[in-house]
């Protein structure tokens, strides 16, 4: 697009009045806006997009490519071929999309169910406005996580958040960092995070699995490669410079695809550190911070579609790097284990709010565009036996907590734990991984279950279809 | 903020990673004798540098630059330094705390000397533009500002419009520097019909003007001569000034701000233009009309005229 047709934003938003149904937002300041970011109002951009199932989002956008159909030409033809990049979902003027506002929530809920709709599996953003506020996503498999806040937009801010956002679109790096994070241990955090880190793997996935609990290092002991003496340790990184690419060493192994041929999987991982303890290494207080971990990351996560932390238990400083890294956290918890409910329940309500804001506050300093920090996923449950009244003892003592803190925090938990479950349908299906004593009993082979034995990883193919892949 | 966040904590950063804007003005000897002594006891500079996160890694030195430059001359690789807040406040404390700027004073209410130091030290720093100031002008200056009504100053322009010095109208910005500003609204002017003011209305009336307006004016006097005026046909303002009040043709919006007229009308022969220029001063007085120098008689009748136009036209618009 020529320069000189760039919209000027700044005016548009001046001359949109304050009480502007979604049309008027619609032609006078979303189209443009997406112009600025150079898609073409004529090929580029669809207006009233069918998701698939019934319902139309407001905007489907996608760069043709020279010599090929217009997008809009395919949609026209065929929606589910057309393969939007961005789905957006556009509010009048004077409905507020201030987060924390009903309003802002149910428009959000639209967006999600718009960007798991059939034709808009292959989107990759999604964003919400009302020319007010604007509010930029990323979907990532089935994962949709907020990328920036909802940033308040005017005359004056407008052009800077447009290119911000341009800019964010343009580097926005590839891997889905993924915390697995509960403040009660014992719970199978490791585990999960070792079984996952070998399911993705096995599906062809690029995958960096971090210990990051430098105290207990039980996922460097399980893998076998706690003592891995020639490697430069994850310390070495952060006090004197080396390549954080140095840390890295991988796990294999070999399985048979459908054709019966022999293929090799494998995930990298950086082993846990002893010298990341400053009663070891007393320069360590002098240089970690909340950021660091997600500072010495920034080399690696364009080369993974994956990076999993394993984080400590307890709210140390480590915990905080790993949540600070993050887009999503993932909270495993026992139904057995009261207090692993309890704490699951807390990281959503104190833990990880405190993060957000930091977030917030210390990342893209300079950008018009304010960082959102990490998202909880549902919970999901590990351990019990996969039978009918387990499942039953399970979803009671679930119930028990979110109403405990409906009532001491006046917080509905319930879309955390029961993610399935709407308003009248009593739909109170939780994800939950079964015991299996050969997930324990794999640590002693130093490989993931899930790469020796096949229950464990159709169990986990279970739980990483329902968590992150469409 | 959260406890991990690392404001406020010592930590080590490498030099690669500080950005400093300024010019330091320790003298290049000084820096180089700390280093050298940095250097020979080990390298730790146990008095912090103060930095700002500005992202991507990079943070700006805000305070101690003294000891930045030291450890620069000394090639320290890493420096011990504190993270303030990212928030302006939080930079200027920082920078008026390591003594890289001094600390603005409250125009609003600083007193005299106050005003007067702070001149002095903006004179004195090199390259003023206010170098040539003189120190009895100084004075003058902080006399006005402390008499004048500073407290609803929202900018310097009226620091300007004292009517002191040219340099200082000429250089409000530098002198912005120095100082800041925390005005409070102005109170309302009173409004007094003053064609039938009675004397306590008339001494609030003034004492607004003499107060806030900063009017030089004698209250006692000057009410007691308003109040004997006859002043009901008055249609303008021009009685006011032949009561010699100390209320002069520039400070009359001032006085009309609070003093308005709702004249009685005086009456009239039908045919004016028959009257003597005696008797057409006599009513031009009574009503207070102003007239321009050595008028002839026209001019008294169009005053009147116009004057009783514009009388009849507002009494029929209300």
């Amino acid at each position: 697009m020529n320069s000189s047709m760039t919209p000027d934003l700044s005016q548009l938003l001046e001359k949109m009045p304050k009480s502007a149904l979604s049309t008027v937002v619609s032609g006078g300041f979303v189209t443009p806006f997406l112009q600025f970011l150079e898609y073409d109002q004529f090929s580029d951009i669809y207006q009233n997009f069918p998701t698939g199932n019934g319902d139309r989002s407001d905007y489907a956008v996608k760069k043709t490519k020279p010599n090929e159909p217009s997008f809009v030409e395919t949609v026209a033809t065929n929606a589910f071929k057309s393969e939007p990049e961005i789905i957006g979902e556009v509010k009048p003027r004077n409905y507020s999309l201030e987060e924390g506002t009903g309003s802002y929530e149910s428009t959000l809920n639209q967006l999600k169910g718009y960007l798991l709709d059939p034709n808009c599996q292959s989107a990759k953003w999604g964003f919400l406005t009302n020319a007010n506020h604007i509010q930029w996503f990323r979907k990532h498999g089935k994962v949709i996580h907020p990328v920036t806040a909802s940033i308040e937009i005017n005359p004056s801010n407008i052009i800077d958040v447009a290119n911000d956002i341009k800019a964010l679109i343009a580097e926005y790096p590839k891997a889905l960092t993924v915390a697995i994070y509960n403040n009660k241990g014992g719970i199978g955090k490791t585990t999960a995070a070792i079984n996952l880190a070998g399911t993705l793997a096995r599906l062809d996935k690029k995958v960096l699995l971090i210990d990051f609990d430098h105290h207990q290092q039980d996922l460097s002991i399980l893998l076998g490669i706690n003592n891995k003496n020639h490697l430069i340790k994850l310390s070495d990184v952060i006090l004197k410079r080396h390549k954080i690419s140095s840390t890295i060493t991988s796990i294999s192994g070999k399985f048979k695809n459908q054709n019966n041929s022999v293929v090799n999987r494998s995930f990298d991982v950086i082993p846990g550190d002893e010298f990341m303890n400053w009663e070891r290494t007393p320069e360590i207080q002098y240089t970690v911070v909340g950021k660091t971990l997600k500072q010495i990351l920034k080399p690696l996560v364009n080369n993974y579609d994956y990076i999993i932390i394993d984080t400590p238990p307890n709210q140390s400083l480590f915990t905080y790097n790993s949540l600070y890294s993050s887009d999503v956290v993932l909270i495993p918890a026992r139904h057995d284990d009261i207090s692993s409910l309890v704490n699951a329940a807390r990281a959503i309500v104190n833990f990880l709010p405190e993060v957000q804001n930091s977030r917030r506050k210390n990342e893209r300093q300079g950008s018009s565009c304010t960082d959102a920090g990490p998202i909880p996923l549902p919970i999901f449950l590990n351990g019990g036996k996969p039978t009918d009244a387990a499942k039953k003892l399970m979803i009671e003592s679930v119930q028990e907590v979110v109403s405990l803190f409906n009532q001491s925090h006046r917080i509905d938990l319930s879309e955390y734990f029961f993610p399935n479950h709407k308003p009248g349908d009593p739909n109170y299906k939780i994800f939950s991984v079964p015991e299996y004593a050969i997930i324990a009993k794999a640590a002693f082979k130093n490989k993931p279950a899930v790469f020796l034995h096949n229950t464990a990883y159709s169990y986990y193919h279970q739980l990483v279809k329902e968590y992150f892949l469409q | 903020m959260s406890i991990f966040d690392g404001i406020g904590t010592i930590r080590e950063f490498y030099l690669d990673q500080l950005e400093y804007s300024n010019t330091i003005n320790e003298p290049d000897f000084l820096v180089n004798a700390a280093a050298q002594v940095l250097k020979k006891y080990g390298g730790k500079n146990w008095v912090p540098i103060i930095i700002k996160d500005i992202g991507d890694d990079k943070y700006e030195v805000i305070g101690n630059s003294f000891v930045y430059a030291v450890a620069k001359a000394a090639k320290l690789e890493k420096i011990l330094s504190i993270v303030i807040e990212s928030t302006d406040e939080a930079e200027e404390i920082s920078k008026i705390l390591s003594k890289e700027v001094p600390p603005k004073i409250n125009l609003s209410t600083a007193n005299k000397d106050e005003i007067k130091a702070k001149f002095e030290y903006l004179k004195s720093q090199s390259n003023s533009p206010l170098s040539k100031i003189q120190p009895n002008s100084i004075e003058n200056i902080a006399n006005k500002i402390v008499k004048s009504n500073r407290q609803y100053w929202t900018d310097l322009t009226p620091l300007g419009n004292l009517g002191t010095n040219n340099l200082v109208k000429e250089n409000l910005e530098f002198i912005s520097k120095g100082f800041y500003l925390t005005p409070i609204e102005p109170p309302e002017p009173p409004k007094i019909n003053l064609s039938i003011a009675n004397r306590d209305q008339i001494m609030e009336g003034l004492e607004f003007l003499k107060e806030e307006r900063k009017l030089n004016i004698d209250v006692l006097d000057a009410s007691t001569k308003l109040e004997q005026a006859e002043k009901k046909y008055w249609i303008d303002y021009k009685g006011v000034l032949d009561l010699k009040i100390k209320i002069k043709d520039d400070k009359l919006d001032d006085f009309k701000s609070v003093f308005s007229l709702r004249p009685e009308l005086l009456e009239l022969p039908l045919n004016i233009d028959a009257l003597t220029i005696k008797k057409l001063q006599e009513i031009v007085k009574k009503m207070g009309l102003f007239i321009k120098t050595r008028p002839a008689k026209k001019d008294y009748i169009e005053a009147i005229q116009k004057s009783i136009n514009s009388l009849v036209n507002t009494s029929e618009d209300s």
